[in-house]
């Protein structure tokens, strides 16, 4: 068994022992890192072939859908002030909506992302409950059947999201933890609440201005942290305390994207200064920064797509459409190829291969290889900038204007 | 005797009987509004959720009521359970659900907005075309207004026929009510095609008659906290050591709205006074009130934003790089009959190298608490 799989069902594992691996329960799907060990993964669809079933969808959202089980959760807002909430179940066999929560928006985070609305950050799941958050600031558990668990509104409590493009985080579930990162104008902070009864756990300032990045978890010697990348930085925390633990200096003055891990190093993007880079998690604290870069890559940048990672290949796209595909150990350049359009959602993959995304609406399926490949270019005939989920068998897109079940026969 | 008093015991039981169902459904609401910070209290919230949502239709006026609170986490809870309630009760016909009470409780324009727009979307499922009714009706509502102008538009930009002084009847109608900047732009390109000059920026009370001056050298970004001459005193004849020796003095600029222009009035620094970095600008007005009153100002400002009115500083805040959104900061201020001055400080940021080209602009207007622009005439010299 390789590293990376020993750490992919390390990290299933600590996220809940139920989980399986068909399963997309969050940002970024079961590792949170954008790839799935699903096999027999769709290839080629277009809008009369391969469509399991496509449901209408009503309102703005960006954030992606989650799948656990026979079930799919995603959210919307909608209204004059995309102040109007909703969280949505549909069941994964045929679409079918089993239930719907809406919820009012309290605060307004001052602009937003028009496509997004106040749903930008994707919900997660345990199997049990499905939490939300939305750029109103709610943060919101519903358990199965869509009724409230718990329910908070981080504006009422610390402020409302400061933030000209509007929040775009996604909770991380970490255990019996939920993680959720907060960078804005209004006071940074990284907050840990108990999953079951919505309580604090700990609450850590952060000193940061606006970043649109995701909490991370990677495992470390033995331990988990957490990762969160922003504002010139990313750092390390202990998912127990808070605690900062380490930082390497060096990234955007305003980061979007999700870093990913290939054994132990942390694979990061944020656009200028560094294009790409390459940190050794070796359970050093303090900075880091000189001691445990790897390697910083200079081959084309990306500002808000997340990439992937694997075996030995590092793979991201340009938001202008170049696909970069770089070596893990050297950070040297494998390919650049043009996968066309611009790119919004971030790349996922499984099956030996990686789907670009692009906000056109076309996917460019690409062999996960040394040599570019690209086994098939699929359109539905609207914009996609949400990000694909991957669950048993099939490929989850949210279109501007559609939910897409894509699956071969 | 017994016999007799029969009835009357009867309705005394009944009655008690309903007062106890009324005080434990006050309960069930207490309960469910009790839920705190951090998700305090949600058990008990849960419970009592539960029960509420079992008594059916019966308590959604109450529940309503209930959710009709500044508190959005109250507000929350108690909206899920009246969705609940409602479309259980639509699923089985909707029969039980009391349209009467629900569509007076949306009629009412001193309930909370979000509440009044949940009770009117229930009555339009059961009743439907009861919104677009009531809308037409709605321009000045606190609430709906932003929606009854829309259907207004719509309705006009439908009828072909209608003669041209009753369109512009209906058109200057609906700008009068609107609150909404581009709301009042399209119906001020409306009304311009059949012939009729209305002012944005008056309506909405932006300012846009000013003397500029800067830049002040702020290095290191300092210029938010220091204190430059304009700040002690406003002599609009006065010169000033500026920014890398410059000779600064006050110049007039009479802001030109086009139909490029972001905002009404929009301030552009950067084009009045040429490119600065770490630098900062003041911009001064005068206008005459014919009465003393209390005033909302609406602005925003990039870099940083401090505002004096009378000479008292009403607003300050610090934040580079964030840029101008309108109506991002609000504050009161109370005017004086006769002569008013505003007078407004706006920093430049250092260039770097993902911001070759920082902004260096603000947007600044009068309003009442609706948000209905105030105009005043101004009491500024002409100038260069």
């Amino acid at each position: 068994m390789s590293t990376r799989y020993a750490f992919l069902l390390s990290l299933c594992c600590l996220l809940s022992a139920e989980v399986r691996a068909d399963n997309w329960p969050g940002w970024r799907g079961p590792a949170g890192d954008g790839t799935s060990t699903e096999k027999n993964l769709p290839v080629r669809w277009s809008t009369t072939e391969n469509v399991r079933w496509k449901v209408p969808l009503q309102g703005a959202g960006v954030s992606a859908p989650v799948v656990w089980g026979d079930r799919l959760y995603l959210t919307n807002s909608d209204g004059r002030h995309n102040d109007r909430l909703h969280l949505l179940c549909y069941r994964v066999v045929d679409g079918r909506l089993l239930w719907h929560t809406r919820f009012f928006g309290s605060a307004l985070p001052e602009g937003l992302f028009a496509p997004g609305g106040m749903a930008v950050p994707t919900p997660t799941t345990d199997g049990k409950r499905v939490f939300a958050l939305f750029g109103t600031s709610e943060l919101v558990c519903v358990d199965l059947d869509g009724r409230p668990v718990w329910v908070r509104s981080l504006a009422q409590e610390y402020g409302a999201f400061r933030n000209r493009w509007g929040m775009s985080s996604s909770p991380l579930l970490l255990g019996e933890k939920l993680i959720v990162q907060v960078d804005h104008w209004g006071g940074s902070y990284l907050l840990a609440v108990e999953a079951a009864t919505g309580a604090n756990r700990w609450k850590t300032p952060r000193d940061v201005g606006i970043n649109w990045t995701s909490p991370f978890a990677v495992h470390v010697k033995g331990r988990t942290q957490l990762i969160a990348v922003g504002s010139y930085a990313i750092k390390g925390y202990d998912p127990e305390t808070g605690a900062e633990l380490w930082t390497v200096g060096g990234m955007n003055m305003q980061c979007i994207i999700s870093p990913v891990t290939s054994g132990d190093r942390l694979l990061a993007i944020s656009g200028d200064p560094f294009q790409a880079v390459a940190i050794r998690l070796d359970g050093r604290t303090g900075d880091l920064t000189k001691s445990n870069i790897i390697w910083k890559a200079k081959s084309g940048t990306a500002y808000v797509p997340s990439p992937v990672c694997v075996g030995r290949h590092f793979y991201f796209v340009e938001d202008n459409g170049w696909g970069n595909c770089l070596d893990v150990e050297t950070g040297k350049r494998v390919w650049r190829e043009r996968m066309g359009g611009n790119h919004r959602a971030s790349l996922v993959a499984g099956d030996g291969k990686v789907y670009f995304t692009g906000e056109g609406g076309v996917v460019t399926v690409v062999k996960a290889a040394r040599e570019f490949e690209v086994l098939a270019k699929n359109e539905l005939g609207e914009d996609i900038v949400a990000s694909p989920a991957i669950a048993d068998g099939r490929l989850f897109l949210r279109g501007a204007k559609h939910l897409f079940c894509i699956g071969e026969k | 005797m017994l016999r007799r008093e029969y009835p009357l015991c009867l309705l005394i039981a009944l009655w008690l009987g309903t007062l106890t169902r009324a005080d434990e459904v006050d309960q069930l609401l207490r309960d469910v509004r009790s839920v705190s910070k951090e998700g305090a209290g949600s058990p008990a919230a849960r419970a009592a959720w539960e029960k509420l949502v079992a008594r059916g239709p019966a308590v959604l006026p109450r529940v309503l009521d209930a959710l009709d609170t500044p508190d959005t986490v109250a507000a929350n809870w108690l909206r899920t359970a009246f969705d609940r309630i409602v479309d259980r009760e639509l699923n089985a016909g909707g029969k039980g659900l009391d349209a009467d009470a629900l569509l007076a409780f949306a009629k009412d324009p001193k309930r909370r907005g979000r509440a009044r727009r949940l009770a009117l979307d229930v009555v339009e499922r059961l009743r439907p075309g009861t919104s677009e009714r009531l809308l037409a009706g709605w321009l000045d509502d606190p609430e709906f207004r932003y929606d009854a102008i829309e259907q207004r538009l719509a309705r006009l930009d439908r009828d072909k026929t209608m003669p041209r002084g009753r369109a512009i009847a209906a058109y200057r109608q609906a700008f009068a009510a609107t609150r909404d900047v581009d709301q009042g732009r399209q119906i001020a390109a409306r009304l311009k095609t059949l012939g009729v000059e209305v002012s944005v920026a008056e309506h909405m009370g932006f300012l846009g008659d000013w003397y500029v001056v800067g830049p002040f050298d702020a290095h290191g970004m300092k210029g938010f906290a220091t204190v430059y001459p304009p700040e002690k005193k406003v002599d609009l004849k006065e010169t000033f050591d500026g920014k890398d020796g410059k000779k600064l003095q006050w110049k007039h600029n009479r802001v030109v709205n086009t139909p490029a222009i972001r905002f009404p009035n929009f301030v552009d620094l950067h084009q009045a006074l040429g490119a600065a970095e770490d630098a900062v600008a003041y911009a001064f007005t005068s206008f005459r009130a014919e009465a003393p009153r209390e005033v909302e100002f609406r602005g925003a400002a990039d870099d940083n934003f401090t505002v004096w009115v009378n000479g008292e500083r009403v607003f300050g805040f610090e934040e580079y790089r964030n840029g101008v959104r309108l109506d991002r900061h609000r504050f009161r201020a109370r005017l004086r009959a006769g002569i008013n001055t505003v007078l407004v400080k706006v920093c430049q940021a250092p260039v770097t190298p993902t911001n070759k080209e920082p902004n260096w602009e603000f947007v600044l207007r009068i309003t009442d608490t609706s948000g209905k622009g105030l105009v005043f005439a101004t009491a500024l010299p002409e100038g260069k």
